[in-house]
């Protein structure tokens, strides 16, 4: 009888084996080179574009627009106050706006699937890329911080990242939490997002 | 914070993780030294431009071992598209005379599950992770890591046995 975790270890190679760490050094600084010449060169881009249309506009640092009014047309007897978005509901959840060029797409009473529009992985419960809300029964953990009188908690995996908080008073008692691609949006943004989100009754804790 | 702190902080790090980050590369892609060199530098590179938030989460190793998953589930994505209309001719069954083999006939078996299958055999049986990581790691529910976990596993011994029994202590967690 093999045990997989030896046949495993067998297969994966030597535990030792030479490598130049230095190789790996120079390869990411010029990556990190690109990616600073590329912000720059983004960043007076989009100082340029502000300066022609004049307008400020809400977003999400990483990805784009916030679907910030999708009803509203120009109505001349409202002239000075900007109707509030109305918020997007998926299931028992509500938030405030979908990210611009972003959709639902699945809305189950344990998770809300965002992804991108036509984003080639459509598996509803396959998360990997994709924007999550979901609510659950476990104590909130990770690193905590403090907005608006709300308690967060952060936990970076890396290219993936949660945040989450004890849902309100009124709300199904758990937490709620956003698992969000770390190359798309800021965790900050993400705990503004978040603190949009409300849980309905209808919400049901993810198992596990 | 400092390049140079960075550096030197990369540069140890890729010191003490580089093979394991290799050897579980080389599982990934059930044997492709090439393919796992590629998706180990890819690995490092993207840990090094986020160095400043890996060193702040305080577990480079859980952030290189996502990362390098990701990158393979990612490659994979886009290989599938690539040879969609190639057939690929396999083994269906292992037969080894030498205890030499044994290696070769376990990645042969792996390339025979499918990429995300691989991934939940390398997380839980290689690194020894448990469900709710391997799903953290994989973003999916912890019901599709263990449904994942056991149609790999029936796949492996229906690959490998008789010639190469496969025992487990994960078998139902």
């Amino acid at each position: 009888m093999n045990d997989l975790n030896a046949l495993l270890e067998r297969a994966a190679g030597p535990a030792t084996a030479p490598f130049d760490a230095y190789a790996d050094l120079t390869r990411a600084q010029r990556a990190l080179s690109r990616t600073r010449r590329r912000r720059r060169a983004l960043g007076l881009a989009g100082v340029a574009a502000a300066g022609v249309v004049g307008v400020g506009i809400e977003r999400f640092s990483g990805q784009g627009d916030l679907a910030t009014d999708r009803t509203a047309a120009s109505d001349p007897t409202v002239p000075t106050a900007t109707p509030a978005p109305p918020d997007v509901t998926a299931g028992p959840y509500t938030f405030p706006a979908l990210p611009d060029g972003w959709e639902v797409q699945s809305a189950r009473p344990q998770v809300v699937t965002i992804a991108p529009v036509g984003f080639p992985d459509q598996q509803p419960l396959s998360f990997l890329g994709k924007l999550v809300i979901g609510y659950d029964q476990n104590p909130p953990s990770g690193e905590k911080v403090q907005r608006d009188g709300r308690t967060f908690w952060v936990n970076d995996g890396g290219d993936t990242a949660i945040v989450s908080a004890r849902t309100r008073p009124g709300e199904p008692d758990g937490e709620v939490t956003v698992q969000f691609p770390t190359a798309a949006f800021s965790t900050d943004d993400m705990i503004t997002f978040l603190a949009g989100v409300h849980v309905g009754p209808g919400a049901e804790p993810a198992l596990g | 914070m400092r390049a140079t702190e960075r550096d030197t902080e990369f540069v140890e790090f890729v010191t003490a993780q580089r093979t394991a980050l290799l050897r579980m590369a080389r599982l990934l892609t059930a044997g492709d030294d090439a393919g796992a060199e590629d998706l180990v530098q890819t690995t490092l590179t993207r840990l090094y431009l986020h160095w400043p938030r890996v060193r702040r989460a305080g577990n480079p190793v859980g952030y290189a071992r996502t990362s390098l998953t990701h990158a393979f589930v990612d490659e994979q994505r886009r290989a599938y598209k690539r040879r969609e209309l190639t057939t690929d001719v396999v083994t269906d069954r292992a037969t080894h005379d030498d205890d030499r083999d044994l290696p070769q006939l376990v990645l042969a078996a792996l390339a025979q599950l499918a990429p995300r299958q691989r991934a939940v055999v390398v997380l839980r049986h290689f690194l020894d992770l448990d469900i709710a990581e391997t799903a953290r790691m994989l973003g999916c529910t912890t019901g599709t890591v263990k449904s994942q976990n056991a149609k790999a596993l029936d796949r492996l011994r229906s690959v490998l046995e008789p010639e190469i029994t496969v025992s487990t202590s994960k078998e139902l967690a």
